[in-house]
């Protein structure tokens, strides 16, 4: 299966800066779980990952030079592609993770 | 008197874990109540709560943090009319901020509570959420982290949904990102769990605890930035093709925001025809695909438009209904308003706040 919109992946990914330094590490933990295509991850690495399959790994360099508008800085990322499922209704519906609700700090100025 | 004040977000399993422990504190002879908390006014964790025959009282409107002096009140009935020994007080998902405008302030006023936090965090979401910061455009994560600084015990609950292998390298993460805390890794259906958790809050023994570092004026005024537009519509046309015509209103909404180069905080729609239904949001510098090309043959179709732009509330909303209006005279279908409501989020407003 092959990563793809409205695709729930779960990567394990150690991420570099430009001056080398890590900003998260997990590739020997927990892999982390994003919902594919919905902007939720920056743009330009969901833009990478599309179309890689389950077990594939690859080493990522995203720059502004390679037209990533969104970045404030260069990053080297390697990536496991540990698991790929087609996302629920509700997951669609209500996104993956935990939001904060579309009223936190609503007109009443209370969280 | 103790005081359980239970944080987590919305679904880590606060409410069924409060449900079972009271029950285990019921058994041994102990006086229970419970205090829930919501924004809205339909509290279905209360409902869920009475059933069980357990004292409920909740807050609505608002966290405990804006209504410190309702839950306080609360408090005291619990105790006065059923005598309540252990208050559980569950607070809305996103509430963070509680040492210094709840426990503090409980500590300085109402000497006699003796209060412990406990934040729950679902075991399949805490990995996402604790390593997967640089990764994600919203900050989510940021409040997460923030509710887990503040708990005295850290429950990760719903342990029986992963491995042995999982719980081996959970443990680890929890240890390397929260050296201190105490942790407990629970399934809340699990009476020993719930035991567990009842004795290390019984024995916890309270220490000096830190206000969280919270910029009110930039937490705030970042909220505060952004105008929010809620919009309900129906579409209405004689072609059978509302569906299209209604996405292809969203597209043209979408450009006139950006046509005016208005920061984008997001720009949400869910459009739904009664068969086929289509979420697609729009945020700074990315937007989801429009997917599939299953047509659907229908005269109206609903779209809720959820925008937080940076802009003046007025604009905002003038500028979304005038380009609503002028795709009526273009195309010739009818759009009838059925919710609106526009206006810029206030500062969070806690009714007394201290810090360290």
């Amino acid at each position: 299966m092959k990563i793809e919109d409205k695709t729930v992946v779960s990567i394990r990914y150690k991420m570099e800066n430009s001056k080398g330094e890590i900003l998260e590490d997990n590739l020997n933990g927990l892999p982390i779980s994003y919902l594919h295509g919905e902007g939720s991850i920056l743009p330009s690495l969901e833009a990478e990952l599309a179309g890689l399959n389950q077990g594939e790994e690859k080493q990522i360099f995203l720059s502004k030079e390679k037209g990533y508008k969104d970045l404030d800085d260069e990053f080297y990322i390697k990536v496991i592609v540990d698991h790929i499922r087609f996302a629920t209704a509700k997951e669609i519906e209500e996104g993956l993770n935990p939001q904060v609700a579309d009223n936190y700090c609503g007109p009443e100025g209370c969280c | 008197m103790k005081l359980y004040l239970i944080g987590g977000f919305l679904g880590s399993g606060k409410t069924t874990a409060i449900l079972n422990a009271s029950a285990e504190l019921i058994r041994n002879g102990i006086k229970v109540g419970v205090i829930t908390n919501d924004q809205g006014a339909a509290l279905v964790d209360t409902r869920f709560l009475k059933n069980a025959n357990i004292p409920v009282m909740e807050v609505t409107d608002g966290c405990f943090c804006c209504n410190y002096h309702k839950l306080d009140e609360l408090m005291a009935m619990l105790k006065e009319k059923h005598h309540a020994e252990v208050i559980f007080a569950e607070s809305v998902g996103s509430c963070t901020d509680m040492i210094a405008t709840v426990v503090k302030p409980l500590q300085k006023f109402n000497k006699d509570i003796e209060t412990v936090i406990t934040v729950f965090v679902d075991a399949n979401v805490l990995p996402t959420m604790l390593q997967g910061a640089p990764l994600f455009v919203d900050s989510v994560s940021y409040v997460y982290k923030k509710q887990i600084e503040e708990a005295d015990v850290l429950v990760v609950n719903k342990m029986d949904s992963i491995t042995e292998a999982e719980l081996e390298k959970m443990k680890l993460l929890v240890e390397r990102k929260y050296p201190n805390k105490m942790a407990l890794f629970q399934n809340s259906l699990d009476e020993l769990s719930i035991k567990k958790w009842m004795t290390a809050l019984a024995d916890f023994k309270i220490k000096s605890r830190d206000s969280l570092v919270i910029d009110y004026d930039i937490y705030g005024a970042a909220e505060a930035e952004l105008a929010w537009l809620d919009l309900e519509i129906e579409l209405v046309t004689g072609t059978h093709h509302a569906f299209e015509q209604g996405l292809a209103l969203i597209k043209d909404l979408h450009e006139a925001i950006n046509k005016e180069k208005l920061a984008v905080g997001h720009l949400k729609f869910f459009i739904d025809d009664g068969i086929r239904q289509e979420k697609i949001s729009f945020t700074a510098g990315t937007q989801s695909f429009l997917s599939g090309n299953r047509n659907t043959f229908s005269t109206k179709v609903d779209i809720l438009i959820n925008a937080r732009v940076q802009s003046a509330p007025e604009h905002l909303e003038s500028l979304v209904l005038n380009r609503i209006q002028k795709a009526e005279k273009n195309n010739g279908y009818k759009v009838v308003q059925k919710r609106l409501s526009s206006f810029k989020p206030g500062y969070p407003k806690p009714v007394h706040r201290i810090p360290d």
